[in-house]
C-alpha cells in the first residue's frame, strides 16, 4: 500500500501533520512529523510535504514530484527544511489506517495498492 | 483533570510602560473555575483593569485535535464603543500563540517608542520597533518571518493606519484582515504596540480515546450540513448577497483554505495579478489575497469588480473593512482606482467615521442585509464580535432547534459564540454545523482533560456567566444606530438580561 495525496483536495488545514506526530511521539504537536505543509501564503501555493524512506513527495498542485536525498529543489524555504530531519512515513504500521489519512477531513490522503 | 492535555500551563504579563515580560502560572485552579479562553481572559481583565489591559487568550481545546479547534480570543475595552470586547482569532493564530508555550497573554499600559513581542520556545522577548514601525502589515509580516528564520511564524499586528491613530484600524492576523470591527487595531497602536509575533514547537499531551473521539464527531460534521461545500461564497449565498453583486468575486477565486483543523474551507483566495486558474507558482509576489471575513466582503459589495484591490489595500493598511465600506458608500466612490486612493487617504490621515459624516458603524456589521430584530439585539448586547455572521449558515433556524422568538434567536447566537470563545472553536463552525452542538463541544472538552465536570451545563453555565459579566463592563451601554431604536428592541433586550440572572 501507498500514500497517495491528492493535494487540490487540500485545504491547508495541518491536522494530518498532527496525526503523524501523534504516531511517532503520542503527543499533539507537529515538530515530528512525518508530512509537512508547504506553503508560499501571499501567492496562494500550497501542498503536502511526505518524508518517505528513500526519496521526498511534493505534492505539489500542478502535480506530484519526487525528490531524491541531496537533490535541490526550487522554491525551498527555510521552513521546507525541517522535513528532511524528520522521521519517514512508516504507513503507521500496526494500525488499520494512517491517522494523517483518518484525520484528513477532505479525502486528500489515501491509501491505494502501490 | 489533567490540564497538561490542554494547556502549556503559562502565561506573559508585558509591562509597556516597564518595557518588562513577567512570566505566570495558568493554574489548575483558574482553569476550574472559568474552563479557558474568554472566561479566563475576562478574569485577567477585571485583575488588571486599571491598566487598561488587552489579554489575548487560547481556549481549552485551540490546537489540540477536536474539530475546528483553530481560535483564540482578545479581550479589552473598545476604544470606540466604550465596551469590552471579544473577538476571536481564527487562521493559524491562536495555536501558534499556545504552542509557543504562553496560553495567555496580558499586555498592559503604553510604550513610549514602538515596541514588538517576539514569543517562541516559552521565551518573551520585547523589542525596539522603530525598523517596523510605519512599514504596512504585508511588509512586517515578511520582515519578520524572514527575521525569524520561518514562514510558520503568525503575527497579530498593526499597519500604518493604526499607528496613526486612525479609529477604523483593525489588528491584522498575519498578513490578513480578522474580526475586528471595535478599532482593536487603533488600541494596539495606541499602545506602540507594532506585532505580536509567534512561532512554537511545544506540545500538548492526549489523553487516551481523544483521537478518536475526534474523528468521530469531525465524520458526522462533514457528513452533515456542510457536506461537499466550501469557501466565502457558499457563506454569502447563504447570507443572501445578491447574485450580481457576488458574481466578480466568485471570478477571481483561486482556492479555498482552512483555518487550523477546520473541516470547512472558509477562507477564500482571489487572484488579482493572476489567472484565477493558475496551479504553478505565480512569480510575482502579492498576486492577489486572501479574504477571512465575509463581513468586509458584504460591506464593500458594491464595487464589485474593484473589491479585490480595494481589500488588498484595506488588509495592507491594517483598516476595518466594514468601515471603509461605509466610508466609501457615503462618498460614492464606486470605482476601484477611486476606491484605492481614498482607503490610502483614510489610513494616512488617521480618519475616523465621524470626521467623514458616515453612519456610525462602530461594532457594528452589516448582517443580515435586512437586520431582523434578533440581529439588532445581538449588537445592542455588543459582548462579541460583530463580524461573525449573527444567524446559521449551515440551514435555518429550525435546523438548529431555534423557534422564531428574536430573544431565543440572540441567546442562542450569544451562547454558541461564548462557548467557542471559551473552548477555543471556530465561530464560523458552529454557525455552519448543526450536528456540532453545545453538547458535543463540552463531551470533546471532557474528553481531552478528563474533566468529568466538564458537561454541557457546565459550559452553559460559564458561557452565560461570560455573557452577563461582560455586557456590565465598559463605559456605556450597547450602541446601536439611532434608527434602530424601537420599543421591540427596548424589550428583547430586558427579556435577555433577566434570563441571565436567572
Amino acid at each position: 500500500m501507498e500514500l497517495v495525496v491528492e493535494s487540490l483536495k487540500c485545504i491547508g488545514c495541518r491536522v494530518c501533520e498532527y496525526a503523524c506526530n501523534y504516531h511517532h511521539d503520542t503527543d499533539c504537536s507537529a515538530i515530528g512529523s512525518s508530512l509537512m505543509l508547504h506553503r508560499a501564503e501571499k501567492r496562494d501555493y500550497f501542498g503536502m510535504m511526505v518524508k518517505r524512506e528513500k526519496d521526498l513527495l511534493l505534492a505539489r498542485p500542478e502535480g506530484p514530484e519526487i525528490v531524491a536525498p541531496g537533490e535541490q529543489v526550487e522554491g525551498a524555504g527555510a521552513s521546507s527544511k525541517p522535513i528532511l530531519m524528520r522521521a519517514p512515513c512508516d504507513l503507521c504500521e500496526d494500525e488499520d489506517e494512517p491517522f494523517c489519512v483518518r484525520a484528513c477531513p477532505t479525502g486528500c490522503l489515501s491509501m491505494v495498492e502501490s | 483533570m489533567d490540564i497538561e492535555n490542554a494547556y502549556m500551563g503559562r502565561m506573559l504579563v508585558v509591562d509597556l510602560n516597564e518595557g518588562t515580560c513577567e512570566e505566570e502560572e495558568l493554574t489548575e485552579e483558574m482553569v476550574n473555575e472559568h474552563i479557558g479562553g474568554a472566561s479566563i481572559n475576562l478574569a485577567l481583565y477585571k485583575q488588571h483593569v486599571d491598566r487598561n489591559p488587552i489579554v489575548f487568550g487560547t481556549g481549552l481545546l485551540t490546537g489540540t485535535f477536536a474539530p475546528s479547534s483553530c481560535a483564540g480570543v482578545v479581550t479589552g475595552k473598545s476604544p470606540v464603543t466604550g465596551r469590552v470586547c471579544h473577538l476571536p482569532l481564527t487562521w493559524l493564530t491562536a495555536v501558534e500563540l499556545k504552542y509557543s508555550g504562553f496560553d495567555f497573554l496580558v499586555v498592559l499600559g503604553e510604550s513610549e517608542k514602538p515596541v514588538r513581542l517576539w514569543l517562541h520556545d516559552e521565551l518573551a522577548e520585547l523589542a525596539d520597533a522603530q525598523d517596523v514601525w510605519g512599514k504596512n502589515v504585508w511588509e512586517v509580516t515578511d520582515k519578520l518571518r524572514f527575521e525569524h528564520g520561518d514562514d510558520y511564524v503568525q503575527l497579530i499586528g498593526i499597519g500604518p493606519a493604526g499607528e496613526k491613530g486612525c479609529k477604523i484600524a483593525q489588528l491584522s492576523e498575519s498578513a490578513w484582515g480578522s474580526r475586528d470591527v471595535f478599532g482593536m487595531g487603533f488600541a494596539m497602536g495606541s499602545r506602540k504596540l507594532k506585532a505580536i509575533a509567534m512561532r512554537g514547537l511545544g506540545s500538548l499531551e492526549v489523553a487516551d480515546g481523544f483521537l478518536d473521539a475526534c474523528v468521530q464527531t469531525r465524520q458526522e460534521i462533514t457528513k452533515g450540513a456542510i457536506f461537499e461545500k466550501q469557501g466565502l461564497v457558499a457563506l454569502l449565498e447563504a447570507l443572501g448577497l445578491e447574485a450580481s453583486e457576488l458574481e466578480a468575486f466568485k471570478q477571481r477565486v483561486h482556492r479555498n483554505t482552512a483555518s487550523f483543523n477546520c473541516a470547512y474551507a472558509a477562507n477564500t483566495f482571489l487572484m488579482i495579478d493572476e489567472p484565477p486558474d493558475l496551479l504553478q507558482e505565480s512569480k510575482k509576489d502579492e498576486p492577489g489575497l486572501l479574504v477571512t471575513d465575509p463581513a468586509g466582503v458584504i460591506s464593500l459589495a458594491f464595487l464589485k469588480e474593484g473589491l479585490p484591490a480595494a481589500l488588498r489595500e484595506i488588509n495592507r493598511l491594517g483598516l476595518d473593512p466594514v468601515a471603509c465600506g461605509a466610508v466609501l458608500r457615503k462618498e460614492g466612490l464606486a470605482e476601484a482606482d477611486q476606491a484605492v486612493r481614498r482607503i490610502q487617504a483614510l489610513a494616512s490621515e488617521g480618519a475616523d467615521l465621524e470626521s467623514v459624516g458616515a453612519e456610525n458603524v462602530y461594532g457594528i456589521a452589516p448582517w443580515p442585509l435586512s437586520e431582523p430584530l434578533e440581529a439588532r439585539l445581538i449588537q445592542a448586547v455588543s459582548v462579541f464580535s460583530h463580524a461573525v455572521p449573527l444567524r446559521p449558515l449551515g440551514g435555518e433556524w429550525t435546523d438548529f432547534s431555534v423557534g422564531d422568538d428574536p430573544a431565543e434567536r440572540a441567546q442562542w447566537w450569544l451562547d454558541r459564540m461564548a462557548a467557542c470563545s471559551i473552548l477555543g472553536i471556530d465561530p464560523i463552525a458552529v454557525l455552519l454545523s448543526p450536528e456540532f452542538s453545545l453538547a458535543k463541544m463540552a463531551q470533546l472538552g471532557a474528553k481531552a482533560t478528563d474533566w468529568d465536570e466538564l458537561t454541557e451545563e457546565a459550559l452553559l453555565k460559564q458561557s452565560r456567566r461570560l455573557i452577563k459579566e461582560t455586557h456590565s463592563l465598559g463605559d456605556q451601554e450597547g450602541t446601536v444606530p439611532s434608527s434602530w431604536a424601537s420599543a421591540d428592541l427596548d424589550g428583547a433586550l430586558e427579556k435577555l438580561r433577566q434570563g441571565w440572572e436567572g
